[in-house]
């Protein structure tokens, strides 16, 4: 509460301020609330201190709110990379502003019905930024897409929820159901919504169309916070309805390990880098999904690991993406290996990236690997075949990458001039790296014990 | 905008300087330079020699110690950073500092001066990893020094920036890539078992484990990637393919044996594959012509027979084998990088002329001891070692893989033979004018140091570390006296059966092969090569005729040794039994 007034006042103060001092204001603003979300984090458990009775936070929220603030104060440094001359600049931090601030309500707020209406109405602002700032011509399709995934597919928790309230006369968060057994179409009409925004595989379609259409702030926030909103709501469903190992769990588990190696096959063959990301981060995805459906601790605390660190990793890799085919006005890997040579501290930048997102050690996610291999072959020891397979497909689209992107193929010297092209925004990408050396020493905050 | 122009873009725009930037700069440079200063070859000498003599204390000592660091801990298992010092691991990291010490000095003279920097941080950066390994004592500090050893070694092959040097490090860093994910896996099996230190109690995923470390080994499954990985830069290949890279799959099997010993399974499946590399890798070498890459194979197949004794259990004597073949084959891999540097640049031992083996005398020598360590000459490190391996084998091992081994042992001995005899031609039909030799004494001398610890260094340390655990068997008299005697029974025939079979040159390289390859393979290799080995010889029978015998008498000692060696080695036989058998191989060979 003392966050959200504190967003609210601070941006009534912003709007006096001339227009060229506003943004750098929003940013600072942005510094501030993530700092400020940071005295929240006392204690492990549900901390109800000076929160109203509509909010309260515990670990998860907590942690998933100062990955919000920050990540869409980078997306507004990150503007830069909006080179087309569609809407005012102004605009678009507002509309940042308002998607953070629907968001964090969403992560703190205790009813379900609101939790709804919040986590529907993040659309409207995202599209916004899509259809004006979106690079290509077919935005509108993908606006299409979105839409249509994420509308319908929660449609049925609508249901739920409906069902909650006329059952027990309320929907708050913490009650636990009393009644113990449901059967699969109940489970799917919870977690339906929540997987395809996260996205599980079957339903994936829509994320690379809405990446490759955004702008690069849009793609971080997306792969940022978007998607973490679906690993949110399956953690307080599961809570909720005492989730435990169901088939419809293990249904989802199996579909997931097969997408997983999918995307990173997909991966292999793609020479959009825009998409690449996108599809590596679908399969990226399918970790959080196996560690919250095998309703292990170990899962738990690795698909948390992993929510928060692909907010950043993920996000870094968009932002450098952007920059890097700013320079050549392309998202073809071919185009842009030319400008990653013109400009060498960028290859030494891209691969730093990858290789955190491969999860060479002082990164977060070799915990996070070994921590989900240990949540899914606690169900079944056979299943490190395809994780193992895994692994291996997505050192090769890693490698190759970084390989397409820094080495030279023909002798002659490039033509472009790179001479006056300076690196814009690669600041971002520092801010972005630093929190993950925070979750690595902090990567057991989401144990419950 | 007043963000905006605050970032990187002014920087580039203005360049003004005041002098606090003049004063910022100053302050990098300095920091780079002490840096640069303190990370170089006479530091890693220094700290080998502290770990050298801290390993030797711990192993008189028994003393082990453990450095713990908890990174956090979920429901019963917590995750650790172990740090292990114990006489292995320090004797271990003292020999790769002393490799790498060795090889920064060369490094020094071999690449270019406007990339050295990057490349030095990059070979820095990959021996820190190796480091890291080496002293890690539970798992997931394992995995910190085995994921960045990956990684600096791609970036180490790519370096060149080619077409080739692309491929071979895709397939390296791939092939990597297997092991780490089956490393993961294992890691998970442990957690199942709540235990990550690397000597606990045997588990289920021991085989994962085992599979895990093969990779890094280019063992029989995976060997691929070794021999593409050629090719990083020289120096880089004498770090890698010697030392570090490639022995560290064995080091964390010798450090974890605890966990796969009891296992019937991975020990089958470590004989297997490591007789099957080293047979495999010994046939490729002896048909290879680019010089490198066999000694690339020759790596390969040491490692296959320290994979063999591993898996037999002998734990002990495969790290004193490890050891030893560090330091003799990084001595090997710097000399020929000499050789080739100053040659046409030319990797094909066949093209070496006369001119570049005049260049570099001291590369020679060095590539000739280095070559009688790795075949086992007795009073060598090599022979210590390798005698062992094979008694061992006959004692423990069914008859095929008594067999199997021994003909991997006499194919070093004969692709070993081969490099020397080529080089040794040109030595003899070239003038060597060392005042004119263009070979600097700097760049020779770590070569020359790493040979001549190969020579006895390897037992040296081990005695120095070990109190006499190796060398019970072999210091008794029949060990030392009689292997020589029986050489110098087979020499002494051989130089009276030479002047008669002097005609039958190009057959009786044929002969050669015949004996140690299958007959069909050994044809099918003299009919490839003879259009290069054509002028090979026809330049060999040019100038020589002055200083044919000793030269005869040179070639008939290796290839008796090709056949003799082992036969001697057998059970420790009576110096006549070995020495008749010997003369009888020799003959073979001859006839």
């Amino acid at each position: 509460m003392r966050l959200l007034i504190l967003m609210v006042l601070s941006c009534f103060c912003v709007v006096f301020l001339n227009k060229k001092d506003q943004v750098v204001a929003v940013i600072n603003c942005f510094g501030v609330w993530s700092a400020f979300s940071l005295t929240y984090w006392g204690g492990r458990g549900v901390s109800w201190e000076s929160l109203s009775e509509l909010f309260c936070v515990d670990i998860y929220r907590r942690s998933l709110i100062s990955l919000t603030l920050w990540v869409c104060g980078i997306r507004i440094i990150v503007r830069r990379a909006l080179v087309n001359l569609r809407g005012t600049f102004n605009l678009f931090w507002v509309l940042v502003t308002l998607l953070a601030f629907i968001l964090v309500q969403c992560f703190i707020v205790n009813t379900l019905a609101i939790f709804y209406v919040l986590f529907e109405s993040t659309l409207v602002p995202m599209i916004r930024i899509i259809g004006i700032w979106g690079g290509q011509f077919e935005r509108v399709p993908s606006i299409q897409y979105i839409a249509a995934y994420t509308v319908g597919g929660s449609f049925p928790l609508l249901l739920v929820f409906t069902a909650i309230e006329l059952h027990s006369g309320s929907s708050f968060m913490w009650f636990i159901c009393s009644k113990m057994d449901f059967n699969w179409i109940f489970w799917t009409a919870c977690f339906l919504g929540f997987l395809i925004k996260l996205p599980a595989y079957p339903f994936h379609t829509w994320l690379p169309k809405a990446h490759v259409q955004a702008p690069v702030g849009g793609s971080v926030i997306l792969a940022g916070i978007l998607l973490k909103l679906g690993g949110y709501g399956i953690t307080r469903l599961m809570i909720l309805f005492s989730y435990t190992l169901e088939s419809f769990g293990i249904f989802v588990i199996v579909l997931s390990l097969y997408g997983r190696v999918y995307g990173a096959v997909i991966c292999i063959r793609q020479s959009d880098v825009k998409k690449l990301i996108a599809f590596s981060s679908v399969s990226h995805i399918a970790f959080p999904v196996i560690g919250l459906f095998s309703c292990t601790e170990v899962g738990l605390v690795g698909a948390y690991i992993m929510l928060v660190r692909h907010g950043f990793i993920s996000s870094g890799l968009f932002v450098l993406c952007g920059i890097s085919s700013e320079l050549v006005h392309s998202r073809k890997i071919k185009a842009i290996n030319e400008g990653v040579r013109a400009i060498p501290s960028l290859g030494f930048i891209w691969l730093v990236i990858i290789m955190a997102n491969l999860g060479v050690p002082p990164c977060p996610v070799i915990i996070r690997e070994v921590l989900s291999v240990v949540s899914a072959i606690a169900l079944w020891p056979w299943v490190f075949v395809p994780l193992a397979l895994y692994f291996v497909l997505r050192g090769v689209y890693r490698f190759s990458l970084y390989c397409q992107l820094t080495t030279r193929k023909v002798k002659h010297k490039t033509e472009v001039l790179f001479n006056e092209v300076t690196l814009k925004d690669i600041k971002a990408i520092y801010l972005l790296l630093y929190p993950l050396v925070e979750v690595l020493f902090k990567w057991d905050l989401w144990a419950i014990a | 905008m007043r963000f905006v122009s605050y970032s990187i873009g002014q920087r580039a725009s203005k360049p003004k300087y005041t002098w606090q930037h003049y004063f910022k700069m100053l302050l990098v440079r300095l920091l780079t330079w002490s840096l640069m200063s303190i990370l170089n070859s006479f530091t890693l000498l220094g700290l080998r020699v502290v770990f050298g003599s801290t390993a030797s204390y711990f192993g008189s000592n028994e003393i082990v110690l453990w450095f713990c660091w908890e990174l956090g801990s979920v429901s019963l298992l917590s995750v650790n950073l172990e740090m292990c010092l114990d006489w292995i691991s320090l004797t271990f990291a003292a020999v790769i500092l002393l490799i790498s010490s060795c090889v920064g000095f060369f490094i020094d003279f071999y690449i270019k001066e406007d990339k050295l920097k990057v490349f030095n941080w990059t070979v820095y950066a990959f021996i820190f990893s190796m480091i890291v390994l080496v002293f890690s004592g539970s798992i997931p500090m394992v995995l910190v020094g085995w994921d960045w050893l990956g990684v600096t070694s791609f970036l180490l092959v790519i370096y060149y920036n080619g077409k080739k040097s692309l491929d071979a490090a895709l397939l390296t860093a791939l092939t990597n890539r297997v092991g780490d994910s089956l490393l993961i896996c294992s890691t998970a099996g442990m957690i199942l078992a709540c235990d990550l230190r690397l000597d606990i109690k045997p588990y289920c995923w021991r085989v994962v484990f085992v599979m895990g470390c093969v990779t890094k080994r280019a063992q029989v499954p995976f060997r691929r990637w070794l021999p593409a990985a050629i090719m990083a830069p020289t120096p880089v290949s004498s770090l890698v393919h010697s030392s570090t890279l490639v022995t560290a799959g064995i080091y964390l099997l010798i450090r974890s044996h605890v966990i796969w010993e009891k296992s019937p399974v991975a020990c089958i499946f470590l004989v297997s594959a490591g007789l099957a590399t080293s047979v495999i890798a010994g046939y490729s070498a002896v048909t290879e012509n680019d010089i490198k890459k066999i000694i690339a194979l020759s790596t390969l197949s040491q490692l296959g027979l320290i994979a063999f004794r591993l898996g037999l259990g002998e734990i002990e004597l495969a790290f004193m084998h490890l050891l030893c073949h560090a330091f003799f084959k990084a001595g090997i891999f710097l000399s020929i990088g000499s050789i080739i540097n100053y040659g046409t640049g030319d990797q094909y031992f066949i093209k070496f002329s006369g001119a570049t083996a005049a260049l570099s005398p001291t590369a020679l020598l060095r590539l000739l001891i280095g070559r009688m360590s790795l075949v086992g000459i007795p009073g060598t490190a090599g022979y210590a070692s390798k005698e062992s391996i094979v008694a061992v084998s006959y004692r423990n091992t069914s008859l095929p893989a008594a067999v199997l081994l021994v003909r991997s042992v006499s194919l070093t001995m004969l692709y070993s033979a081969r490099i020397v005899k080529s080089l040794l031609t040109f030595t003899y039909s070239a003038k060597f004018d060392l005042s004119k030799s263009y070979e600097s004494f700097k760049l020779s001398l770590p070569g020359l140091l790493l040979v001549v610890f190969g020579l006895i260094g390897g037992e040296l340390v081990a005695s120095l570390a070990v109190n006499n655990c190796f060398f019970e068997g072999a210091s008794s008299r029949e060990a030392w006296i009689s292997p020589y005697t029986a050489i110098i029974i087979g020499l002494i025939l051989i130089a009276g059966v030479r002047p008669f079979s002097n005609n039958y040159k190009e057959e009786e390289v044929k002969g050669t092969y015949r004996i140690v390859l299958f007959d069909t393979i050994s044809r099918s290799i003299s009919s490839d090569a003879g259009v290069d080995q054509s002028d090979f010889f026809r330049s060999k029978s040019d100038g020589s005729s002055e200083v044919y015998l000793p030269q005869e008498v040179w070639k008939a000692g290796v290839r008796y040794l090709s056949g003799g060696h082992n036969v001697a080695q057998r059970e420790t036989p009576p110096v006549a039994i070995a020495g008749s058998s010997g003369v009888r191989r020799a003959a073979i060979a001859v006839v």
